[in-house]
């Protein structure tokens, strides 16, 4: 069998005729895309390919809904916008289900970030996720929200049912926490570049 | 140290943001099997719902089948009180008849028999009698309409009566004769049916007359989903603990073999490789524990529980991998040319050891219907359809060991 190699356009119209070899190719190409994110707002590595399999579920469910944009350019970014959030939406509806899970790490010193080689404009991914995973898990989801995926302040406290305030205090104490965490750990190789 | 805080938190976002993770071989097939997983946890009790009702149908067929019987019998004698009430009606019919007619003959007999009665007693005006019949006669030719000549139709029509009687009489004396030969053969087939109850009655004492535990050895060809034939051996042993139930417990060779295919399509990308389809076969030592129940002393049927002591486990993957291909191939103008194409391949390869199953044991669900046959005084043929059900699926893969078959047993 001779395969030709789709275009992004003709696999999204084979997600919705629910075609199985094009859901299979958005699966591949996303997955990553989609775990990034996910993995921003859990802990647990175990959870994280359950909730990007939740999140292509949706997402498979919905493809024809999907509003293509009107400039044919734009398609794949608006896509990844739309999918990207359906996976942070997936991942906060697992962490609001397990609220009663939250609680309040206190870093040890032994559990400490040992990527000491890292320099800050190279910080890599994995040592900025580490960090984050010190971070309690109202702070981080805030941080998230705010920080990365630019909600504001309003919107997040409808989202989680909290305070605006509330939102406001959580994005600073994440914030401190964070640079605290990071003055710890790199802070040397940090101040000799900047 | 704004500075930094601020392009500390600045770094975090634009990495977090830009961050992709990288794809891990079989993240997909981990996806769809759990979506098919779904759809076969549908499945599972239709297979279930199917063998029921193999069962149940069996059991109700067998069973009706008595009740035929019995309602066969029950019929006769209802044909036979049937045919009774009809010879009943018949015979009662006339006598309704007789005595209606009997009363019209009595009507009509005293206008009959006053000439006879007055001829006895009034012999003397017997003649005067005559003579005013005569007078009627020559009345009668003469034409004259009178009162009296119907006297005389009406003794022509009482004289038919009587002989229409009579060969009413006749008949019903031949329809009674018909029903006989019915009753003969209920008789008849009354008889043989004793006979055979006395047969049934027979072997039931000649099995309670002999020892409780019945031997023997059976063959059983099964077949898995993959429709390839395995062989299984075994030994069985049961133990009659009422009249129509036993308890039978044994040892057997048996060999399962099962095919799970994961409907997967060609890999998307150049390097990657996508399971198709896994084939296993399970070998090893099945120990059943069963509860035989004798519908009639021919058909029983078994339900059990069996636990298959593993010895041999092999597990065979095939993937679907593309591969390069170019082809050239001279054109017309004097160029080649030169073409690559991406081929789709199947690929077999064996299960890793690590990665077999480990169970050593896995556990059925055991229902058959078995037919029996005598051969001699003491050995039996049974021809048993079986089937076994895995309590839950086996290995990773989910495979499905369910199995059916045909157990081919001599009792001695």
């Amino acid at each position: 069998m001779i395969k030709k190699i789709l275009s992004f356009e003709e696999i999204l119209k084979g997600c919705v005729k629910n075609d199985n070899s094009c859901k299979e190719m958005m699966y591949k190409s996303f997955y990553g895309y989609l775990m990034g994110i996910i993995l921003r707002y859990t802990k647990n590595p175990s959870d994280s390919e359950e909730l990007v399999n939740d999140s292509f579920i949706k997402i498979f469910k919905h493809v024809g809904g999907f509003k293509a944009p009107k400039n044919p350019e734009e398609l794949q970014r608006s896509f990844k916008g739309w999918i990207a959030q359906i996976a942070s939406r997936t991942a906060i509806d697992k962490i609001r289900s397990n609220k009663i899970q939250f609680y309040v790490d206190d870093l040890a010193e032994s559990e400490h970030p040992v990527s000491q080689v890292s320099i800050a404009s190279e910080l890599h991914v994995n040592d900025i996720l580490n960090l984050l995973n010190h971070l309690p898990d109202t702070q981080r989801l805030v941080f998230n929200l705010y920080e990365i995926e630019g909600f504001n302040h309003d919107e997040i406290a409808k989202m989680l049912n909290i305070p605006e305030s509330s939102s406001r205090v959580y994005l600073t104490r994440s914030k401190n926490k964070l640079r605290s965490l990071y003055l710890n750990t790199m802070v040397n190789s940090y101040e000799k570049n900047g | 140290m704004k500075k930094m805080d601020k392009e500390l938190i600045e770094h975090i976002t634009a990495q977090l943001q830009n961050h992709e993770e990288v794809y891990p071989d079989g993240a997909w097939e981990r996806f769809s099997e759990k979506e098919n997983k779904k759809r076969g946890i549908t499945f599972w009790p239709l297979w279930t719902a199917a063998a029921l009702i193999l069962i149940f149908a069996g059991v109700f067929f067998t069973q009706n089948n008595n009740v035929q019987k019995k309602d066969f019998a029950k019929t006769k004698s209802k044909a036979d009180h049937n045919i009774a009430t009809e010879t009943m009606d018949l015979s009662a019919t006339p006598d309704n008849d007789e005595p209606s007619l009997k009363n019209g003959i009595n009507k009509h007999a005293p206008t009959v028999n006053n000439p006879a009665d007055h001829q006895p007693i009034t012999t003397k005006e017997n003649l005067p009698i005559f003579e005013q019949q005569q007078e009627y006669v020559v009345l009668n030719t003469s034409g004259a309409l009178n009162p009296v000549n119907h006297n005389l139709l009406d003794h022509k029509l009482s004289g038919i009566n009587l002989s229409d009687l009579k060969s009413k009489q006749f008949e019903i004396l031949t329809e009674k004769k018909r029903p006989q030969p019915i009753n003969n053969q209920t008789n008849f087939e009354k008889l043989l049916a004793q006979d055979s109850y006395a047969n049934q009655q027979k072997p039931a004492d000649k099995a309670s007359g002999n020892s409780k535990w019945q031997p023997d050895v059976y063959v059983a060809p099964a077949m898995g989903n993959d429709n390839k034939v395995t062989m299984n051996y075994g030994f069985s042993l049961s133990y009659a603990i009422a009249n129509k139930l036993s308890i039978s417990s044994g040892v057997s060779y048996a060999s399962i073999s099962t095919t799970e295919s994961l409907n997967a399509s060609a890999p998307q990308t150049l390097s990657g490789k996508n399971l198709a389809s896994v084939d296993a076969k399970v070998r090893g030592i099945n120990i059943p524990l069963e509860l035989k129940y004798n519908i009639s002393d021919k058909l029983y049927t078994n339900v059990g529980v069996s636990a298959l002591a593993v010895l041999n486990n092999s597990q065979q993957n095939s993937y679907i991998v593309n591969q390069v291909q170019s082809f050239s191939a001279p054109a017309v103008n004097g160029y080649a040319d030169s073409k690559t194409m991406i081929v789709q391949e199947k690929k077999v390869e064996p299960q890793p050891e690590a990665s077999i199953d480990p169970d050593k044991y896995i556990g059925f669900y055991n229902f058959s219907l078995g037919y029996k046959q005598k051969i001699s005084k003491k050995n039996n043929i049974a021809i048993e359809p079986f089937l076994r059900l895995p309590m839950k699926t086996f290995s990773k893969e989910n495979l499905n060991l369910t199995n059916g078959g045909l157990r081919l047993k001599i009792d001695f």
